[in-house]
């Protein structure tokens, strides 16, 4: 991908899919069905308009996808460069955070300003079986809004727990849904990209992002 | 003691522990030690450990590492933290296996070190340099987006100091991705490098800061492969004696009648390539078959029962031209009736073996094991 974005209002919005081996057949196909969703909701609300998405994928290494870009310009899986995901390798959260924080310095501007972005938006889907030492790159996202959307496991649901237990101690603005209510992290960026079409202002959206 | 330990522990010596059939998960947390000469057959299984050495091998005879990968996790690490595999005693074999991290004591390698990512930045048209240090013979080659592809023949401890430029209709801010790749020529093991960034302006300062952050102001990062001498002059007499090398014509192959053998959760698939050769093989060849099949019930017609995919290793001999894969971890095969097809790619342990078909269909029935 190489199309090139930038304006104002922008409201920068972080997807972060894991696709490491253990998320092989229907938590992949759910993710498919949910981002799908979740773009197709974006692009037909004219509030929308100021959404910019980004898409960084993490297996044994993170990678981004595409830059970040006005999701009025992306159609399709296809343009977020998810259409032909193949689960494999380990699962590298900690170079996918160390990569977003790279991603965030390189393509935000001015991050809270009258004439800069907005806060980022931050949701991460995985099941949580995470197999590196992520927690010093969190340390480093004190500031983001991070949703994580957890692929539901009752074999994952301890390694879960130690997984919120460390990110609660780094992120303040942190929550946890699951796939079954991902309409509300929809709901929430849309309020978010509603107030920011408002008001005109990044800064003053409510502090849950 | 994690339960892989315990179930390597439990084997004797030159068994062989199936992890598909372990129900161990996809992802595997070590470290582990393997005290007794064994094979240990991953069928696609990433053993992983946070520090190294993630498998530590001390033992008097040989142990055979096959279809697997085997990470260390931990960033930034040094020494014997990042260590993947580590040979204190004993002799190690590998076969299709995926190293993140560094080796001691394979024997062509002594020490290979690799970065776990490549950084670049760089305007359109401008040119990037990093060296490689060849840990032994090696096929480096690379696919980055907004930069291209190619590949290079290296000798162990030969010296590189590689040019990449960034196309030059790049747009400025879009990023620059994909990998280098490094595949060992005489021991089957490979490993990947992501390489990442972002085309520069003319004039690019980057973002502000985004998040809390401070400008970042590197130009150029530097790829500094392992610094290494290999056991390079047995290598490269063994290079030395080789045939000519040899051709797969077809583009496709269809092999309609062929049948398998089933049995204890796992189908061979046996493939006669005789007619694939262009000219007769003049030695032994192990192939690497990575494909997907899916099961079918017959009596139900074309009903699909479940799908999947598989990577085994096969031995195509002299004499006979034949190839063996075996799916492995397959569930529920107590039905006679049923029929299996798929695709598998070939890739020769040789990479100098040019594979004019390199991908082969392939259906049949499924026979009970006698």
């Amino acid at each position: 991908m190489t199309q090139e974005v930038c304006g104002p209002l922008r409201l920068p919005l972080y997807l972060m899919v894991d696709v490491s081996a253990s998320m092989a057949g229907a938590a992949i196909e759910a993710i498919r069905v949910a981002l799908d969703d979740m773009l197709q909701r974006l692009r037909i609300n004219k509030a929308a308009k100021t959404v910019h998405l980004a898409v960084i994928t993490f297996s044994s290494a993170a990678m981004q996808t595409i830059p970040l870009s006005s999701v009025m310009a992306l159609k399709s899986l296809h343009d977020l460069g998810l259409d032909d995901l193949e689960p494999s390798g380990s699962s590298s959260f900690g170079d996918a955070l160390k990569l977003l924080k790279e991603s965030l310095t390189y393509e935000l501007k001015s991050v809270g300003q009258p004439d800069g972005d907005g806060r980022p938006l931050i949701v991460v889907f995985t099941d949580g079986d995470v197999t590196d030492n992520w927690t010093m790159y969190a340390d480093a996202l004190k500031d983001v809004s991070l949703s994580i959307i957890f692929w539901s496991d009752e074999a994952r649901q301890n390694r879960q727990k130690v997984f919120r237990d460390l990110m609660d101690e780094r992120i303040a603005n942190v929550h946890y849904e699951t796939f079954q209510r991902i309409g509300e992290v929809q709901a929430k960026i849309m309020a978010a990209a509603n107030h920011l079409t408002r008001k005109g202002h990044v800064m003053d959206y409510p502090q849950t992002y | 003691m994690n339960i892989l330990q315990q179930l390597i522990d439990a084997q004797p010596s030159g068994a062989t522990l199936w992890l598909g059939e372990e129900g161990l998960g996809p992802e595997i947390e070590g470290p582990i030690v393997i005290h007794r000469p064994i094979t240990i057959e991953g069928a696609g299984a990433i053993l992983w450990a946070g520090s190294g050495p993630v498998l530590q091998v001390d033992c008097g005879g040989r142990v055979v590492l096959r279809n697997m990968s085997i990470e260390c996790t931990g960033a930034s690490l040094s020494g014997p933290d990042a260590l993947a595999i580590a040979v204190a005693r004993g002799e190690v074999c590998l076969e299709n296996v995926h190293v993140t991290g560094e080796l001691h004591g394979i024997p062509e390698t002594a020490v290979w070190r690799c970065p776990s990512a490549v950084w670049i930045r760089a305007r359109a048209a401008e040119t990037v340099t990093f060296r490689i240090n060849a840990p032994a013979d090696c096929l480096v080659s690379w696919d980055i987006e907004g930069v291209g592809q190619g590949s290079r023949e290296m000798s162990a401890g030969q010296r590189w100091d590689a040019s990449l430029t960034v196309s030059e209709e790049a747009v400025p801010r879009s990023l620059i991705r994909g990998t280098i790749r490094i595949v060992s020529r005489s021991s089957n093991w490979q490993a990947t490098i992501p390489v990442r960034g972002w085309v520069r302006q003319s004039v690019d300062r980057g973002g502000d800061g985004g998040v809390g952050g401070e400008p970042n102001k590197r130009w150029l990062l530097i790829f500094l492969g392992g610094i290494l001498v290999a056991l390079a002059i047995a290598g490269v007499a063994w290079r030395l004696c080789l045939p000519p090398m040899l051709t797969l014509l077809p583009l496709e192959y269809d092999l309609k009648e062929m049948h398998y053998q089933s049995g204890h959760g796992e189908i061979k698939v046996d493939l006669d390539l005789s007619a694939c050769w262009e000219r007769g093989s003049a030695r032994d060849l192990q192939i690497v078959g990575e494909g997907d099949y899916s099961i079918h019930d017959l009596r139900t017609g074309s009903k699909e029962i479940y799908h999947g995919s598989f990577a085994s290793t096969g031995s195509l001999e002299r004499t006979q031209n034949r190839v063996s894969f075996t799916i492995a971890n397959i569930q529920r095969l107590q039905f006679e009736r049923w029929s299996i097809e798929g695709a598998l790619t070939l890739k020769p342990s040789d990479p100098n073996v040019v594979l004019a078909a390199d991908r082969v269909k392939f259906r049949g029935q499924i026979l009970p094991t006698e």
